[in-house]
């Protein structure tokens, strides 16, 4: 774990826009694909010289090991998204991963909800193709502020998990975040999650296991998130996000608060998480 | 190919091209890159005399050709690093320069007692760019006579070369060279970084959690050239050069500059292989020029 296997060029395959100013980006690197897991994540150098200076981190949102190519799905969001954005094929490309730990997949047989706010869709991708291809039941709740903003519905249905979307301006789905129809589908019962005590009409392979859940979105969704997980007694595991110097463990910059045994630690989001346990999470403020 | 050894205030290295304290952890991360015996010699990470939980995060800004952070010396305490992390690094063959920082006189000159004890401890060098809690919070390095204070503390229980890491928000570092020199430093490292800040302006706030931080990388660097320019002319001890230096033909400027040795800070968070391919830059770059010995750079 955390071996890092690579910095070196990565061959870009193409790089093309699939939502409001949010761009898919395929490399090539079989070394990279063969070894990823979901949940891990890149540093990608933005430029050949020192200006912009450090390397930007972005989530694995598509590892295909057998054809050696991975995925990033990024938002122009500043300088560093802004210059990738323009980027062509055939350009190489320096990445240093796979870094951080995945998600953890084998920690329950039964269904699995998937939650996602914004660009926090883009680890889950990977997620729920290996969750399906594990014969797992997926509920995917995928929130944007709006419509135009929401990727990837289409491989998560083509993945054959089930998905809600909802946007905070209405414009598809319930209007508000994830966290809503997720909050209903949890207060419903989990209905084809198969809870002991559901009346499922939709049972799914779920059997009557317990949900286990995956969530990645900005701080004040993920504590929503929590929030609901702590209510329902869902297991839930929170990808974070942190400003990143090194992305290997060793400056320091990313370290966050988590709640241990002995009292409040501080870990490293790149090289401890960015996959950490809701209930080890602090995520006041 | 030309010799890269060199020997500083009594210490054999390999090399002159140092890890810089603070970007390299204590050497575990980067050895899954190259072994911790690569560098001429890895300067720990700070630690004080109790373990310490650091600023909160955002620690990190971007800069104009460089990078702000407020790490806030994160480190697991002066104990930790003489009973886990030393005996490793040394276990890989690393030279090793502990890096120490204290909120008072007494807590420096105490971390060195405790170090005195430390099997196979390389030099220490003090990092004099912390608030000094005794002086409301003026850092020790900006005053030439409480940086000499600390430097005669240390003194007293060092039996390594004794390194002392200048701070750039000072006027003239000149000043606190000779203060510390007087005062029995073997060596002097510098620069540490430059106060700096960096805003939002979609948040309007600080970027950093702490609002201000230390600027490192290419930006600083003619400033860390100068620096060093002006001290090796101001002191008769060896310098170890730092500030921005990405390329074996930077770290000819700090030679050219003064420098004994240099050291890489931010350019490992951005190419992890720096240190083993600066190595090997000025290497060639040694035969190319036709010089036999990196010792063999005339300064300015
Ligand atoms: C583990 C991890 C995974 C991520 N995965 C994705 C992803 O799959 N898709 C995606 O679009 N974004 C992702 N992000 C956020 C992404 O890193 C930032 O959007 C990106 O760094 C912005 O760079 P910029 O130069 O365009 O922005 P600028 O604002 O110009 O960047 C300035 C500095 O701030 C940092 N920064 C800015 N925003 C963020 C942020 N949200 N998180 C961390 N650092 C930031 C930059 O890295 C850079 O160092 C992820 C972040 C982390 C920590
Ligand atoms: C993330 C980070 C952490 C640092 N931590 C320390 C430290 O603990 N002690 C210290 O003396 N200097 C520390 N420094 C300063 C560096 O050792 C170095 O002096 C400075 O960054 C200038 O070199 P550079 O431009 O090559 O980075 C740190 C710098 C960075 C970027
Ligand atoms: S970014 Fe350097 S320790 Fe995480």
């Amino acid at each position: 774990m955390n071996d890092i296997s690579l910095a070196k060029p990565a061959l870009l395959i193409s790089n093309r826009q699939i939502a409001d100013g949010i761009y898919a980006m395929d490399l090539q690197e079989p070394g990279l694909a063969a070894e990823a897991r979901p949940g891990q994540f890149v540093m990608l150098a933005v430029s050949e010289g020192a200006d912009p200076f450090l390397r930007r981190p972005f989530s694995l949102a598509g590892i295909d090991g057998d054809g050696g190519k991975i995925r990033l799905i990024y938002q122009v969001s500043g300088r560093g998204t802004g210059l990738m954005a323009a980027w062509e094929a055939g350009k190489q490309v320096s990445l240093l991963g796979p870094l951080g730990n995945g998600f953890a997949l084998d920690a329950q047989p039964g269904p699995a909800i998937l939650v996602g706010g914004g660009m926090g869709l883009a680890p889950l991708l990977p997620l729920a193709k290996e969750l399906r291809e594990r014969d797992r039941a997926v509920y995917v709740f995928a929130g944007a502020r709006s419509l135009g903003l929401l990727f990837g519905l289409s491989d998560f249905r083509a993945y054959g998990c089930m998905v809600q979307i909802a946007t905070e301006d209405g414009s598809g789905g319930a209007a508000g975040f994830a966290t809503l129809p997720l909050g209903q589908y949890m207060q419903a019962g989990f209905p084809g999650g198969g809870r002991a005590s559901g009346t499922d009409g939709m049972t799914r392979g779920g059997g009557s296991q317990a949900p286990s859940l995956y969530a990645c979105g900005p701080a004040p969704f993920l504590r929503a998130v929590a929030g609901l997980c702590r209510d329902y007694g869902v297991e839930a595991q929170l990808s974070m996000e942190e400003r990143m110097g090194c992305g290997i463990g060793a400056c320091m910059g990313c370290s966050v608060q988590i709640r241990t045994a002995e009292g409040i630690v501080r870990k490293r989001v790149c090289y401890d998480g960015p996959v950490f346990r809701a209930g080890e999470v602090v995520l006041d403020g | 190919m030309a010799d890269l050894r060199v020997r500083l205030a009594g210490l054999d290295l390999p090399n002159p091209i140092l890890a810089a304290s603070g970007v390299y952890g204590f050497g575990r991360e980067f050895a899954k890159l190259y072994p911790p015996s690569a560098p001429g010699a890895i300067m720990a990470k700070g630690v004080t005399l109790e373990p310490s939980a650091g600023n909160l995060t955002p620690r990190i800004a971007e800069a104009p050709a460089g990078m702000l952070n407020s790490i806030g010396l994160e480190n697991p305490g002066v104990d930790a690093f003489i009973r886990r992390e030393l005996p490793w690094m040394k276990s890989q063959g690393a030279r090793v320069i502990a890096n120490i920082s204290g909120h008072s006189v007494g807590e420096y000159e105490e971390i060195s007692r405790r170090l005195s004890e430390a099997e196979g401890l390389d030099a220490i060098e003090v990092n004099i760019s912390c608030p000094n809690l005794d002086h409301g919070g003026l850092v020790f390095g900006t005053d030439p006579a409480i940086a000499a204070e600390v430097t005669a503390r240390v003194r007293k229980h060092c039996h390594v070369p004794l390194i002392v890491k200048l701070s750039p928000n000072v006027t003239d570092i000149t000043a606190i060279a000779k203060a510390v020199a007087a005062e029995g430093a073997d060596a002097l490292s510098l620069i540490n970084t430059l106060l700096g800040m960096a805003i939002d302006v979609k948040a309007r706030k600080p970027v950093l959690a702490r609002q201000v931080g230390g600027l490192s990388g290419p930006a600083i660097k003619p400033v860390a050239l100068r620096m060093v320019w002006e001290t090796a002319r101001a002191v008769d001890l060896p310098i170890i050069g730092m500030g921005g230096i990405l390329s074996a033909e930077d770290a000819v400027e700090f030679f050219l500059a003064g420098a004994h040795a240099v050291a890489i800070g931010s350019g490992n968070l951005i190419r992890p292989y720096i240190i083993p391919e600066i190595i090997e830059g000025l290497g060639r770059w040694l035969d190319q020029e036709g010089y036999a010995s990196v010792n063999d750079i005339r300064r300015l």
